[in-house]
């Protein structure tokens, strides 16, 4: 298990986003986290990230408790993420864009940048392109970032968080806004990160058809609790799933 | 560094070097170090805007405090020059790393409002406590190094302007490094830069003190050149100005600091001869700038001229 999520909960004001929950993320896998709005899919993502606080439980990555690790430790533990919301950084070009991943672990001192006289490493440069192209946006490598359609920012959110070279990417409804053809490159890009760079994916998505269609497991989340756990045929059967969904007669 | 960028400091050495020897006049000389002093404070506002998102309402303190230190250190003490420019340079660097500390872990503009209310104790103890109090002190030795003495006008040029190209190609060095590219990632979003791995609390911290390492070496030159000090050169009146300088030279470019610095510095000058309308005037040209160079006259230019060469 590459991600255990122990008895994790989290309030905000009187509103419990998540009760007690549990689950693990087994290495390797494409593990997708669905159920309605207001689920407390999100929140469960901005925890493992670290960008907000549980109120109690226990996270372990790798077999670390990673609580109370600030998030961009958690970055260099090898947890990457994009998401729902785009964050690129829009004045930055798009190849510049995957160089702030690649920071992480290429970075020299402060002092060593400013008496540098060189700029940054052609090879640096070089990954990047690599990265890009990975992502099928090396024909944009020069364009400002936020002269991007949305779907080739989805992209490039998910090529910089390759750049920094994670063990476990979170995605946050990477699909939100795209079109048919563009779901379909997706989720073929989400499989081949799996495959071939042996990366675990932790997915939140409203789309069934692309989450049944890659998912190797699937937890189903609603009012901030687990209410099914299994694989996507599984899922599809579920009677709770389908009432939560569909709400009840 | 990129290649336009060296070009650039390659010219504007050489303009340094000659420029003195076109002109003799005393006078644009003495406006040439005061576009200097003014650049080399607005520089480091400019990498702290510009790059890492965060405003600074208090340079005239820490411009403030490297002159008084190295002057108070250099004339009651009787120290070396040199190193009472290099003590009043870590003596700034120190207090704004005490500062940077409460104010950049937090989300926000803390450090404008922590900033503002150093720049004005700074001011208030300058009045209370330095030497000579509100009417200030003078005799403060000037520039020496290696037994020799720095006297006139044109030495004085080449000694501010020898700073202002070493501090242009740290900065430019650093901008155009990987750490640059980090600084520009938290302008845009703070929230992604954080899950990329950047700390970008100690970023913050690191390009603050950088920026009040600029402004104490600028107060410090000013002190030695001038040999005269008094607090009123200090108030949060200066540290607007170079706000100013920052604003309309254009934030997003560090060569704005430099043209930012000639259009303030000279413009009063210019002005001269309106008598008491010449605040009135100089007032209209920079809201004509505000209004119409929102992203600054560097940036704006560099605008203009990539659009003419694609057509």
């Amino acid at each position: 298990m590459i991600l255990e999520i122990n008895n994790v909960s989290k309030s905000f004001g009187g509103i419990k986003a998540l009760k007690n929950i549990n689950f693990s993320v087994k290495e390797g896998e494409i593990h997708a986290l669905i159920g309605p709005n207001g689920a407390g899919k999100t929140t469960l993502l901005n925890i493992i990230s670290g960008i907000e606080k549980m109120d109690s439980g226990d996270i372990r990555f790798k077999n670390i408790s990673i609580k109370g690790i600030p998030p961009h430790k958690r970055a260099a533990l090898g947890i990457a993420r994009t998401f729902q919301n785009l964050e690129i950084f829009g004045n930055l070009k798009v190849f510049e864009n995957i160089l702030t991943g690649l920071y992480l672990k290429n970075q020299k001192g402060f002092l060593k940048s400013g008496i540098t006289l060189k700029g940054i490493d052609k090879d640096l440069i070089i990954q990047s392109f690599s990265i890009l192209e990975y992502v099928n946006l090396l024909n944009k490598k020069d364009e400002l970032a936020k002269n991007l359609p949305v779907g080739e920012q989805r992209l490039l959110e998910l090529g910089r968080a390759l750049a920094t070279d994670p063990h476990l990417i979170l995605l946050d409804e990477p699909a939100a806004g795209l079109n048919m053809r563009e779901t379909k490159n997706l989720s073929q890009l989400i499989q081949k990160i799996r495959d071939e760079k042996a990366i675990t994916i932790l997915l939140v998505e409203h789309d069934m058809e692309l989450v049944m269609g890659i998912s190797d497991m699937i937890t189903v989340l609603n009012f901030g609790e687990v209410i099914a756990e299994g694989e996507p045929l599984m899922i599809q059967k579920n009677p709770s799933v389908i009432s939560a969904y569909l709400g009840e007669d | 560094m990129s290649k336009g960028n060296a070009i650039g400091l390659f010219f504007l050495g050489i303009f340094v070097i000659f420029f003195p020897q076109i002109v003799t006049d005393n006078y644009i000389l003495t406006v040439g170090i005061f576009i200097g002093i003014n650049a080399l404070v607005a520089m480091g506002l400019s990498i702290l805007m510009g790059y890492a998102g965060q405003i600074s309402l208090g340079q005239a303190g820490f411009y403030g405090l490297g002159a008084y230190v190295s002057a108070i250190l250099s004339l009651k003490f009787g120290l070396p020059v040199p190193i009472s420019v290099f003590i009043s340079i870590l003596t700034a660097s120190l207090i704004a790393v005490i500062l940077a500390i409460p104010s950049l872990r937090l989300k926000g503009h803390y450090l404008a409002v922590a900033t503002l209310g150093f720049g004005e104790i700074i001011h208030i103890i300058l009045n209370e406590w330095g030497p000579g109090g509100p009417s200030g002190f003078g005799d403060i030795p000037p520039f020496s190094i290696f037994g020799y003495t720095l006297r006139s006008t044109v030495e004085y040029f080449y000694l501010i302007w020898m700073f202002i190209i070493l501090a242009m190609t740290f900065s430019l060095n650093l901008i155009h490094s990987l750490t640059g590219k980090a600084l520009r990632a938290i302008h845009d979003s703070e929230l992604a830069s954080v899950t990329l791995g950047i700390n970008i609390t100690k970023l913050k911290i690191k390009v603050f003190v950088l920026s009040s390492i600029y402004a104490s070496l600028a107060g410090a030159l000013y002190a030695h050149y001038v040999t005269f000090l008094s607090p009123s050169g200090f108030s949060l009146f200066y540290s607007i100005l170079i706000l100013m300088v920052v604003v309309i030279g254009g934030m997003t470019n560090i060569w704005g600091a430099i043209a930012g610095a000639i259009i303030i510095t000279i413009l009063p000058e210019i002005l001269r001869g309106f008598k008491e309308i010449d605040i009135l005037i100089y007032g209209l040209i920079l809201t004509f700038c505000l209004l119409f160079m929102r992203k600054g006259i560097v940036p704006l230019f560099i605008e203009i001229w990539e659009k003419r060469i694609k057509k």
